[in-house]
């Protein structure tokens, strides 16, 4: 029985070193659970930020195609040589304007980019909201070009 | 006597499930001359810029089934779908010479020929059967107008150009036999069998 015990002591250092290394390895695991559930809800939010930027250019850019249309009438009615000085200013200075703000879409779309897998949460997130605030004014131009358009078109088109 | 009941049958089932494909009609306003012609509606004429730089009429794409759309190499939610419903098409036809893939860019300050070379080479098509066009604003927005006056059959449609992501299908002769919704794959899926029936009727 005596011979038995450091076996014994053994055993039961054994069993409570196994104990600890359980409990270590349940907290590393829940740390491990934790850090990945943060690190998903932070791709979420770049993801979810990406898509509410998309969804506003994808309300703005159909239209694109009336804009040009209003733009292709206008073009028409400038050739029209009956209308006065005052009038071709006019038509002149709404023509720029839905030009400007066409180019304003175009080079909007063409400098944006989806944030690189990998890039620091909160750097994206602040590139996406910047991108959001952009292509409000963007839309709005277009919105203001457009009415001041389609008044001109509603004066000389009758 | 008995097995001649079971082959006919067998051959009434088949014949039945077999149902021919119905001719694409030309779509647009067909119109009727006073001396009793028909005419019928054709792309307008048009030069532009390929990929290589390198001048393409409507004359070069005379005698081919073509595959038009309107697209810009920055866009971003519209045309990378429709691309790849573009890739599925070039995929499924390689082995029609007579097929090509016409695509118009509808920003070309932007979509250089460099740029669609770039494009182009990304998708990882030849150029001999898909081309990226680009040229004068004012020729490529009047041209995406026609197309899009030709599908709606209405001459005075509204808007400028088209950027509804629609494939468009053309037969030798310059009319547009088919359309569809190139971001619905079902769609493409039925697309696809218009060109299939187009190709096995010479084209025309």
């Amino acid at each position: 029985m005596l011979s038995n015990q450091p076996a014994l002591i053994q055993f039961v250092l054994k069993l409570q070193q196994i104990r600890r290394m359980m409990k270590t390895g349940y907290r590393i695991s829940v740390l491990f659970i934790l850090l990945a559930a943060f690190s998903c809800a932070a791709d979420h939010a770049v993801d979810d930020a990406y898509a509410q930027v998309l969804a506003l250019h994808d309300e703005v850019m159909p239209q694109m195609s009336t804009m040009s249309g209003l733009e292709m009438t206008l073009q028409e009615i400038v050739k029209d040589s009956t209308i006065s000085q005052s009038g071709l200013d006019s038509l002149q200075q709404c023509l720029k304007a839905l030009g400007d703000a066409e180019e304003g879409m175009w080079e909007w779309m063409n400098q944006f980019k989806k944030p690189e897998t990998g890039t620091d949460k909160n750097e994206a997130l602040r590139y996406l909201e910047t991108k959001k605030e952009s292509i409000k004014m963007v839309g709005t131009a277009m919105a203001s070009s457009m009415e001041s358009a389609q008044k001109l078109v509603d004066q000389y088109k009758k | 006597m008995r097995y001649f009941f079971i082959i006919a049958l067998a051959a009434v089932l088949i014949t039945s499930g077999c149902q021919e494909k119905k001719p694409l009609p030309i779509i647009g306003n067909i119109e009727t001359t006073a001396t009793g012609d028909t005419i019928y509606p054709v792309i307008r004429d048009f030069s532009f810029i390929n990929q290589d730089s390198q001048v393409v009429t409507n004359k070069d794409l005379l005698g081919k089934v073509t595959i038009a759309d309107f697209f810009f190499t920055s866009c971003p939610s519209i045309c990378p779908i429709v691309k790849k419903q573009e890739l599925r098409l070039y995929d499924r036809f390689d082995n029609y010479p007579d097929l090509m893939l016409v695509s118009f860019t509808i920003d070309p300050k932007r979509d250089t020929p460099e740029r669609l070379h770039l494009y182009a080479q990304n998708l990882e098509v030849d150029p001999k059967r898909w081309v990226f066009l680009t040229g004068p604003k004012d020729e490529l927005h009047a041209i995406s107008k026609d197309y899009v006056s030709i599908v709606l059959e209405d001459p005075d449609a509204p808007g400028g150009f088209d950027h509804s992501g629609r494939l468009i299908l053309v037969d030798k002769n310059a009319h547009v036999r088919s359309f569809c919704n190139g971001t619905d794959p079902k769609e493409v899926d039925r697309f696809m069998e218009d060109v299939q029936w187009l190709l096995d009727n010479g084209g025309e």
